[in-house]
């Protein structure tokens, strides 16, 4: 059945067996045709050529079931060609079975008209009435026949059987007669004479002719004798009074004359051929038709396969350009296409194959570029993302470009986020680096090419200081060109430089002042103890009082030196894992005494992470700010100081955030901007150096820290320690303080 | 073809089943000299159909198909020799009588009635139908004969109906004897 299927398909796409098929249908319709119109040459072939070609029909719908099933198929499944091949189709077979149905309608009527006008009345009528003339005018000579053999029987009847051979020929002669048989009732022949010598056994009367005849009755009547022609037969009984058990007979043949017998012939062959016309008249017309709707059968299903074959091989070209187009769409441009046919389809296809090599080698060469370009992206992106400055560009539009990882670290901020944003959404969304752009966008709207500023920014309070560099990007083949920003933190630059420059201060303070001190004090104290003695008590006083301020300011003097000179020397850091809460929690312990007049309070979230720092360092920057704060609080009279310890999520990372807040007089706003540098001091006692050393503990532990007045009053300071990643419980780091780790 | 055999191989099953119209009785065959000949009794009956056709001028033609064979277990039979008697029957219709031809010996005899016609045709005497020297002694042989309408001697029109149509089957069916 598979290979049956197989043998239909490949049938159904190759052209030699279409080309066989139907010279083999013409022939098988021609003999049919041929057959139908009686041709005594394929009449006998006619039921086997009727099978044939029903055959033939059979194996047609066979092969357009198979089309059709195909087709729909593929129409279901929406493949490519499918719809232009429904509609070839169904355009071919309704241009073939339209003028096909009005042939068969019409050859049909043709056909029942053609045969009924064979047939008419007058003419049978004609045909009945010669056959009566026919019938008469034999009817004459056949009673002249039967007097005759009447007469020759009474001739013959006294003649005794021994001689009557010898009159035969002659009453034979005479008579006219080609045969005369003289035999008894039984059948048993007694003497012949027979016109045509060469004749050896006489014609017999039948058996139902010897019976009429023995009931005395006798006959005459035509029948054809073998080749011989029409004949007249007569048999009559030689003596009808004999009471003989075995009488005889006498039987005449008489030839007909020549004409007439002819035309007696021609009238019984006429009349023969229109009985059998006007009994076949209806098988006929059926017959005609069946073959003709055979014919049709054959001639419309072959145009319906020919309208499958030829549309599937019309369309085979625009399906193989849809596989290629198919395969382009989807980025294939090396798929080859079979070139099945020479004429404008296969130039198509051709001219399509033409098409994608060129489209192909292009899409080579653009890859080759993007991948060339890709690399110097690459390059550029790891180049920026390797400089320690910031890096931003923009569109004509002012909306980020590129920034690299430098830029987010600078300006703390998560600009890969904000990437296609404009200038003044950024600003929108972070107020933060409001003065940053509100400085490029001042350069860019300016139209100035190339420029440099320095831009102070505050961020959560901290302060900082950029280097930006400015410049227009060169456009490429008229386009509006972009702008690039270039930036550098240089606040710890700039606080190097001051920290040096202090530190130089301490140095020269403590050699070029420190010094001298100690020569004074010990002048002091030998003019004090050479003159106090020998002086007047007024003098004396004042020189005591005197020496006694020199001596005293010179040991303040030597103890603000020292205090410059720790400044100055900072031991290395020793940075370990660290509970916050822990250690404030002791630091506060030592301010015992001070909880009867100020109430302190510690804030802490259970879970807060620990932090890798220098336990001393870190002591010595909660004492200062504690110590800071009840210092402040010398006017006030409910004061209080709330140290709170919580994990905050920043761009950088996690980290732990130590807030010390107090409700005294606040910061003055005047000292906010400069509050950590050495030496500003809002007190009259304060030596100016505990915030500087906060701020440089701070900065140690990569830190920030800011200051700001609260808005119900009073101040906070906000330090920020990065979060130790892998946590500790507090209690077992605890346990490493207390050990001195 | 194998379908429309089996179409045919059912009619012919279903006229089977009907009375037969046409008949074999009592054939044998005598050795005479060397030559066996057959005598045979065929009851022949035509339907109204084919009475019809007959009296509108169409020719019948009735075949005697004779065959000697050796009998095989297999399907088919091992034949030696096929005879085919073949005769026509006509309506005369100036004469108003009917005609009947041998067409195999050429004579031909006339008939008051159809019915003597067809006894004349079944009484089948001395037909010589095998020379004794063709057969092998150690063999056994039977001879089996039938007679039929030949529908492929209609006229053409009427062929296709009459081949699918029982009233035009007529077929006596082998009858078969010990030669």
């Amino acid at each position: 059945m598979g290979k049956l299927l197989v043998w239909l398909r490949r049938m159904s796409t190759s052209v030699v067996p279409v080309i066989i098929m139907a010279i083999f249908m013409l022939g098988s319709l021609w003999l049919l045709s041929a057959a139908t119109e009686n041709s005594s040459q394929f009449g006998r072939m006619h039921v086997m050529l009727v099978v044939v070609n029903v055959l033939g029909l059979i194996v047609l719908v066979g092969l357009i079931g198979i089309d059709v099933v195909r087709l729909v198929r593929q129409y279901r499944r929406a493949a490519t060609g499918s719809k232009l091949t429904v509609r070839l189709v169904v355009i071919f077979v309704v241009m073939a079975l339209v003028p096909v149905s009005i042939v068969f309608y019409f050859s049909l009527g043709f056909l029942q008209k053609g045969i009924d006008s064979w047939f008419d009345v007058r003419i049978e009528r004609a045909m009945e009435d010669s056959l009566e003339l026919s019938r008469s005018s034999l009817d004459m000579r056949m009673r002249d026949q039967l007097k005759q053999t009447r007469a020759i029987a009474a001739e013959l009847r006294e003649t005794p059987n021994a001689i009557v051979m010898f009159r035969l020929n002659e009453l034979r002669d005479q008579s006219g007669a080609s045969e005369l048989t003289l035999l008894f009732q039984s059948g048993r022949v007694i003497a012949s004479s027979s016109a045509d010598t060469m004749t050896i056994i006489p014609q017999k009367p039948g058996g139902s002719i010897l019976s009429q005849v023995r009931d005395k009755h006798d006959y005459v009547g035509l029948a054809p004798i073998d080749n011989l022609g029409l004949h007249i037969r007569a048999a009559v009984q030689i003596d009808p009074s004999s009471v003989a058990v075995d009488p005889r007979v006498l039987f005449m043949l008489y030839p007909i004359d020549a004409r007439v017998s002819v035309l007696a012939d021609g009238v019984q062959s006429a009349i023969t051929q229109y009985k059998e016309l006007v009994y076949l008249r209806d098988p006929l017309k059926q017959s005609f038709s069946f073959t003709l709707a055979l014919v049709l059968l054959v001639t419309l299903l072959s145009a319906v396969w020919a309208a499958f074959f030829f549309a599937q091989r019309l369309v085979a070209p625009i399906r193989i350009l849809a596989i290629g187009t198919r395969a382009v769409a989807s980025g294939n441009y090396q798929k080859k296409l079979p070139i099945t046919r020479t004429d404008e389809l296969g130039t198509l296809v051709q001219s399509f194959m033409d098409m994608t090599n060129k489209v192909s080698e292009a899409q080579r060469d653009a890859q080759k570029s993007q991948h060339r370009a890709e690399r110097e992206q690459n390059y550029l992106r790891a180049v920026l993302g390797r400089l320690s400055s910031g890096v931003i560009t923009l569109d004509k539009n002012q909306c980020i470009r590129a920034v690299n990882a430098a830029a987010n670290h600078i300006l703390e901020q998560d600009m890969d986020a904000t990437m296609g944003n404009s200038l003044a959404q950024i600003e929108r969304d972070a107020p933060e680096l409001k003065t940053f752009i509100a400085a490029i966008a001042k350069h860019i709207d300016n139209d100035v090419d190339d420029w440099r500023e320095e831009i102070a920014l505050t961020s959560f309070g901290r302060h900082k200081t950029l280097m930006c560099q400015g410049a227009r990007l060169p456009g490429v083949k008229g386009t509006t060109p972009g702008f690039v920003v270039v930036f550098d933190d240089v606040t710890a630059m700039i606080q190097a430089q001051r920290d040096a420059a202090w530190g130089e201060v301490a140095r020269r303070l403590a050699h070029e002042i420190k010094n001298p001190l100690t020569p004074i004090q010990l002048s002091a104290e030998r003019l004090r103890h050479k003159y106090l003695g020998k002086m007047a008590p007024e003098d004396a006083e004042v020189l005591d009082r005197s020496t006694h301020t020199i001596v005293q300011q010179v040991q303040s003097m030597k103890d603000m030196v020292e205090a410059f000179s720790e400044y100055a020397r900072a031991p290395k850091l020793q940075p370990l894992p660290l509970a916050l809460e822990v250690l404030v929690g002791e630091v506060l312990d030592l301010y015992a005494g001070e909880k009867q007049t100020i109430n302190l309070q510690v804030h802490a979230e259970k879970s807060t992470p620990m932090v890798e720092a220098d336990v001393g360092r870190i002591r010595q920057l909660l004492h200062n700010l504690i110590r800071n704060a009840i210092e402040s609080l010398s006017d006030t009279p409910q004061g209080r100081v709330d140290i709170y310890l919580q994990e905050i999520e920043h761009a950088s990372g996690h980290v732990v955030e130590i807030k010390v807040e107090d409700n005294g007089p606040g910061i003055p706003s005047d000292m906010l901007e400069n509050l950590f540098e050495p030496y500003v001091t809002s007190k009259p006692k304060g030596s100016g150096l505990g915030l500087a050393v906060v701020k440089r503990i701070v900065e140690e532990h990569d830190g920030v820290l800011y200051a700001e007045n609260r808005t119900e009053g009073g101040a906070r300071i906000v330090i920020r320690l990065p979060a130790l990643k892998i946590n500790m419980t507090p209690a077992a780091e605890m346990q490493r303080v207390q050990n001195g780790g | 073809m194998i379908a429309v055999l089996l179409v045919f191989s059912g009619l012919a099953l279903a006229a089977k089943a009907a009375t037969p119209l046409f008949t074999v009785h009592d054939a044998k065959t005598e050795l005479v000299g060397n030559i066996y000949r057959l005598n045979a009794n065929l009851e022949l009956k035509l339907t109204p159909q084919a009475l019809t056709a007959l009296d509108n001028g169409i020719t019948l033609a009735i075949i005697l198909d004779i065959e000697v064979y050796t009998p095989s277990r297999y399907l088919w039979d091992d034949v030696l020799a096929t005879l085919e008697q073949r005769y026509e029957i006509q309506y005369h219709t100036l004469a108003d009588q009917y005609l009947l031809r041998n067409i195999n010996s050429g004579s031909q005899f006339i008939y008051f009635t159809l019915d003597s016609a067809l006894n004349a045709l079944g009484k089948i005497e001395q037909l010589p139908i095998l020379d004794a020297h063709l057969l092998q002694p150690e063999k056994h042989y039977k001879v089996r004969a039938r007679s039929r309408l030949d529908l492929g001697s209609l006229p053409v029109p009427m062929q296709l109906k009459a081949y699918i149509s029982t009233e035009w089957w007529l077929n006596s069916g082998w009858y078969s004897w010990d030669l």
